[in-house]
């Protein structure tokens, strides 16, 4: 995908997201309509509570026939089903640059921000408060969260402009993620998951009362290693090479990756965050599926 | 099969070319980008064992070069069923048009040199070649079992001292044509040159008369020389002269004195008691005559004698060999040697093969799939 170009979400996967719902386990809206549950009482559908009458209720709102029962004033209170804040956390380190040798125009960074879109079109259908943060080796690009498609809009404007390069970034230069990314809000983390800085800053977002869910994205090189021939590999981020023959290497290479995708995955689990992986060869909203039909509790 | 030119295998040689070049591309590592490197472990020398990239390039590389190889050695291909189809041939002066009326699928030839087509018209001929020779030929260039039809013209030309002895039996079929053209025997002329004595010259007129009943022609000079069919005569004392020794040497004959210059003279004419009267030597493709004694009754009787005209134009003019003969007489004989079978060679073939694995092989080292495995 060209950068400039809009990023369009494909017809077929536009209309399976129709079926999706980014569902928080425990994150709660705070203000507004919406479609989750929040801590606020107030009208609603939801049955919560009774509480005792206090001055200053409305006088509608007291149950008259608990009144009749009991004979002191109650008031019914009900969940308000509100909007959550979701947030999309984009690894765009210079990893984030590879691309399949069968697909050499389609690379991770663009993976990664058609599903972003994907999540944000999630997000406005719910009418949720949604923002964009992107880690890349200059630091951070993110969007404040806001809702409507203006808001979108403004997503997919920095979604364009993206530009994968350097390391992961210092913890010092992650500080914004702290001031913006709230208890309670729901943070969607794309990446490789090759990064350490950025597997243990999700790990205390999630420590912190954030919900997690970290979304993997690989290429179909690195879950099959289909080299056949000597190649110099090199490292993006680093630099490092190594020399090698496809041939040769390929199986203890394909073992050693994938006892590091299960150690991944267990101190993910562990620290409650929700891990799915998709490829660059698969459809778009396959590990959403994954990802959002477990991870939907509430 | 076999080879004509075995040397030419040594161009397999230039397999080492491409066979390195192969090899060498090996260490162009471009580099590749992988993020998965961690877990990567290098094994700094992959492979010790020789491995050729791209092999099917290499192969059709190989393959090229082989049949370039196989090109210059000149396969020829032994066995085979060969090609006995019927053959007709007509010798030329026939009207082979008419002969061949409506049969369009024969397979019909002209009696010439290189055996042309019917089709291609009336062969041009620089010399008639004798039909007899090219029977042989063409029989030893046809494969054993091919029936042969030949027609000729009855009466035959081109004939020589054997009757043709083919492998196969002919088809003899002589057609009726008048000769070309009858050949009248020519008596030859004397003509005089130069100064001769009157007794000599009285001889020769006498020999002139007895031959065809004519008077000798007025003498020539030095510069000029007899004509086509006259027998020179030049009984001076003087050498022969130039004009006259060309002439001779382009097929002439020269009647020269007694005692002329020159080796190699044979005896031409003998008298009754045996002594040699007339030598002969040949000059170029002509030949000098001379007596063996001065031109006189009394210096050599055998002048008197009445048959001496007659026995010396059998020497001087020797009748022409016959040329025509009934066709009929002439059908050839069985018992020839049996032709070798002719191989087949296989360079239009070959040549087929480069042009196709060139064009595969360019077709292959220019695929843009090629680029992206770099």
């Amino acid at each position: 995908m060209s950068r400039n170009a809009p990023i369009a979400i494909p017809a077929d996967v536009r209309s399976r997201l129709k079926a999706l719902r980014l569902l928080p386990r425990h994150a709660r809206g705070a203000h507004g309509i919406g479609q989750h549950a929040s801590r606020s009482r107030g009208a609603g559908l939801e049955f919560a509570q009774y509480r005792a009458y206090e001055p200053g209720d409305e006088l509608r709102q007291i149950d008259w026939k608990l009144y009749a029962r009991s004979d002191r004033f109650f008031v019914r209170e009900s969940e308000r089903e509100s909007p959550i804040t979701t947030w999309v956390l984009i690894d765009a380190t210079a990893s984030a640059r590879q691309r399949d040798r069968a697909r050499p125009e389609w690379s991770r960074l663009d993976h990664l921000c058609a599903t972003a879109a994907c999540l944000v079109e999630l997000a406005l259908q719910q009418s949720d408060r949604f923002g964009v943060i992107v880690v890349s080796g200059e630091g951070l690009q993110l969007v404040p969260a806001g809702h409507g498609p203006r808001q979108r809009d403004r997503v997919h404007l920095l979604l364009r402009q993206v530009q994968a390069n350097g390391a992961w970034p210092p913890v010092t230069a992650l500080a914004p993620v702290w001031e913006r990314v709230q208890a309670g809000d729901l943070l969607v983390a794309l990446g490789d998951g090759f990064d350490e800085g950025g597997t243990v800053l999700l790990e205390r977002l999630a420590a912190a009362r954030r919900e997690v869910l970290h979304l993997q994205v690989l290429t179909a090189e690195e879950r099959d290693f289909p080299f056949t021939e000597g190649h110099r590999f090199r490292d993006p981020e680093t630099g490092e090479e190594v020399l090698g023959d496809g041939r040769a290497i390929r199986e203890e290479y394909l073992a050693r990756f994938e006892a590091a995708q299960r150690a991944l995955q267990a101190r993910l689990q562990s620290s409650g965050i929700v891990h799915a992986s998709g490829y660059l060869d698969q459809p778009l909203d396959q590990p959403l599926r994954a990802l959002l039909g477990t991870g939907g509790g509430a | 099969m076999s080879l004509l030119f075995p040397l030419g295998l040594l161009a397999l040689a230039a397999w080492l070319v491409p066979l390195l070049i192969h090899l060498a591309r090996r260490h162009q590592y471009a580099p590749l980008d992988f993020a998965a490197l961690r877990w990567l472990r290098a094994r700094i020398r992959p492979r010790q064992k020789i491995r050729f990239d791209e092999w099917p390039l290499l192969l059709v590389r190989l393959l090229l070069l082989a049949a370039l190889a196989l090109l210059l050695a000149r396969p020829v291909l032994h066995g085979g069923a060969p090609d006995t189809h019927a053959v007709t041939v007509v010798a030329p002066g026939l009207d082979g048009a008419a002969l061949r009326g409506q049969d369009a699928i024969g397979d019909w030839r002209w009696l010439a040199p290189g055996f042309p087509a019917l089709a291609d018209g009336t062969p041009a001929q620089p010399q008639p070649q004798p039909l007899a020779s090219l029977l042989r030929e063409l029989d030893q260039r046809l494969p054993a079992g091919a029936p042969l039809t030949v027609y000729v013209p009855d009466p035959m030309t081109g004939l020589d001292g054997e009757r043709p002895r083919l492998s196969r039996s002919v088809n003899w079929r002589p057609m009726p044509m008048a000769p070309a053209a009858a050949r009248t025997a020519a008596l030859p002329v004397l003509q005089l040159g130069g100064e001769i004595a009157e007794g000599e010259r009285r001889v020769l007129a006498a020999l002139q008369r007895a031959w065809s009943n004519q008077a000798l022609s007025p003498a020539r000079g030095a510069g000029t020389a007899p004509g086509a069919g006259q027998i020179g005569v030049w009984l001076a004392a003087a050498p022969l002269p130039a004009a006259w020794q060309a002439w001779v040497r382009q097929g002439g004959s020269a009647l020269v004195a007694p005692g002329a210059a020159g080796a190699g003279w044979t005896p031409a004419l003998r008298d009754a008691g045996g002594a040699v009267v007339l030598e002969q030597r040949f000059e170029g493709s002509g030949r000098l005559l001379r007596f063996t004694a001065p031109l006189t009754p009394t210096a050599l009787p055998v002048l008197r004698d009445p048959g001496f005209p007659r026995q010396l134009l059998a020497v001087v003019a020797a009748p022409a060999p016959p040329t025509l003969a009934a066709a009929a007489t002439q059908q050839p004989l069985r018992g020839g040697a049996t032709p070798l079978p002719l191989p087949r060679e296989l360079t239009p073939w070959l040549l087929a093969l480069i042009v196709l694995l060139f064009a595969l092989e360019r077709a292959m080292a220019t695929s843009p799939r090629r680029g992206a495995g770099a």
